[in-house]
């Protein structure tokens, strides 16, 4: 009886009417699920922006990563030359010694050794030396290198550190500066406005001590014209 | 009579100019950059019919409340650039000059304190700009109050869509400019050594972080911000990218480090002009022309602080990066 009963109650013979109402309900409610997903051009427009996302962050990641490596560029390669000339520049004053040498061959053949010594208490002497190490003469030199053996005109930007401190201030320019090795003493290079007469010094990276100054000139292979290096100073603070 | 406040007023710029020649504060491609820059500025953001009709507004023609205001934001949209453009001149000027091949340090001091000029060249003209502006704000102040005057024209004649005809010749007459100022600049210099204008502007570090971070903002602010996103995009990555730069630098000091101090020192110097140039050519051009299209009443109160705030940043952090650079390392002990 009750089996009857359920058969009665759930019969799914529905009227014609009722069942094609019911089914274009189905319909539409298909349709409107169906229009809720994505169309594909939303799909691309969406999957584009997360690409945008996905290249921008790594940009701005890579970005961050080369600056935080410290990779090499030119502009701060040029500013890391200006700060240590700016440095050195200033730290030259406050040398106690410069000793600076060369040998030389003068125009009658014979070649001699200078020996240049600045103190900071008694100013720059000269001692000319024989090949043989005895000495033909001493004499003080002016400041400013205006009594000098033309010999010696070259080596009048290394009389005494201010002579170098000014060259950098007026117009020689720093050009490069390198640590070989990450070791102690790194280079900083500063060219003439001729732009073959270089001054190298080496500095200490610890406190940008200049310890060492060389001055040579740049060989010139398309004018044949050799380079050399006359003179090495070297500094004591 | 108008004609004769239009003579004094030249006559005022004039004599602003001259005195600053004299004064030893000239400096020609500066100068060039900022007039021509402006000018291909506003041809990105408003057509020739805009202009005219913001010059017209300030010579006192009348309007409507909203062809007023449009004119008012026309006449604060150049002070922006202005402004901008200064400080981005400032930036690329002081980029150029630490990178040129001449000269001991006294030179090259000598040419970044000159770069400085161009942002205040900038502050004049952006001054110069808003004289307008506040002209025409205040007769839409007092149409407002006496309700006058009639629809002398529709609006849709005076303000509407930019042809992008109109907006390539602003962006052709940009690069233009920029070339020009550049070569100017760089004249006499061999451009084919370690030291190339390209070589030195181009910080790809900067670059990457301040294109990437300002894509990651525009997408994540989504389109409803429009223009917006841009200039806050540019101006946060900058600001982020300005403050990072700096503690790098600190740091520096702090390790006795010239090379870390130059290295961040490039990144400030390369970070501001990348933000600078972006908040000019996409941020400020996207927004002018949604206020302009009626898509937007006004511009964004962020916008129109960092438009303000962010180049005076730019150039404080210039200041401090020109002392990094002429500051000597101390010796310790």
């Amino acid at each position: 009886m009750i089996d009857d009963l359920l058969k009665k109650t759930l019969d799914d013979d529905l009227p014609p009417d009722v069942a094609a109402a019911m089914k274009s309900r189905f319909d539409r409610f298909r349709e409107r699920s169906r229009r809720k997903r994505p169309r594909p051009a939303f799909r691309a427009l969406l999957s584009l922006k997360t690409a945008w996302a996905a290249v921008s962050v790594l940009m701005l990641v890579l970005g961050g990563f080369l600056q935080g490596s410290g990779s090499p560029n030119a502009l701060s390669g040029r500013i890391a030359a200006i700060g240590t000339a700016q440095t050195v520049s200033r730290l030259l004053t406050s040398a106690e010694t410069m000793s600076c040498s060369a040998r030389i061959q003068r125009s009658d053949g014979t070649v001699l050794s200078y020996e240049i010594e600045w103190r900071r208490s008694s100013g720059t002497s000269v001692a000319i030396l024989r090949p043989d190490g005895t000495t033909i003469g001493k004499f003080e030199a002016a400041e400013s290198g205006g009594n000098l053996d033309p010999a010696l005109q070259d080596a009048a930007s290394l009389l005494n550190p201010s002579a170098v401190r000014d060259l950098l201030s007026e117009n020689w320019r720093p050009v490069r500066t390198s640590r070989d090795g990450g070791g102690e003493v790194g280079t900083f290079s500063a060219l003439a406005p001729d732009g073959r007469t270089v001054l190298e010094f080496d500095v200490d990276v610890g406190a940008y001590l200049p310890v060492r100054i060389r001055r040579s000139v740049i060989a010139l292979p398309e004018t044949g014209e050799a380079g050399n290096r006359l003179w090495e100073a070297r500094l004591a603070f | 009579m108008p004609i004769f406040k239009w003579i004094f007023g030249a006559a005022f710029v004039i004599a602003v100019v001259v005195s600053g020649i004299f004064s030893g504060l000239g400096h020609g491609p500066g100068l060039y950059f900022l007039l021509a820059g402006s000018i291909a500025a506003v041809l990105m953001g408003f057509s020739g019919r805009e202009i005219a009709g913001a010059f017209g507004f300030a010579a006192r023609r009348r309007g409507t409340a909203k062809e007023l205001e449009k004119a008012a934001y026309f006449w604060e949209a150049c002070a922006r650039n202005a402004w901008i453009l200064g400080v981005l001149g400032s930036t690329l000027n002081f980029t150029i000059a630490l990178g040129r091949e001449s000269g001991g340090i006294e030179s090259i001091s000598n040419r970044i304190v000159q770069a400085l000029i161009v942002a205040f060249y900038g502050l004049v003209l952006a001054v110069l700009c808003l004289v307008p502006a506040a002209k025409v704000r205040g007769q839409l102040d007092l149409s407002r109050a006496a309700a006058f005057p009639r629809q002398s024209e529709s609006e849709a004649m005076i303000f509407g869509e930019i042809p992008v005809a109109g907006r390539i010749l602003g962006y052709v007459l940009f690069v233009a400019v920029l070339a020009t100022a550049g070569y100017a600049l760089t004249r006499g210099t061999a451009q084919n050594g370690p030291l190339s204008v390209g070589k030195i502007l181009f910080h790809w570090p900067a670059i990457l972080v301040v294109v990437g971070g300002t894509i990651v903002l525009a997408v994540f602010m989504g389109k409803g911000m429009g223009g917006r996103a841009w200039t806050l995009g540019f101006a946060l990555t900058g600001l982020v990218s300005l403050l990072m730069g700096f503690i790098q630098a600190l740091f520096g000091f702090v390790h006795r480090n010239i090379g870390e101090i130059a290295s961040a020192l490039s990144f400030i110097v390369s970070a501001c002009s990348f933000a600078l140039l972006g908040m000019l050519t996409v941020g400020a051009p996207l927004e002018d022309r949604e206020i302009m299209g009626d898509r937007r009443e006004n511009a964004g109160p962020l916008s129109r602080m960092f438009w303000v705030i962010f180049p005076l940043l730019a150039y404080i952090f210039l200041l401090l990066a020109f002392l990094m650079v002429i500051t000597p390392m101390k010796q310790p002990g």
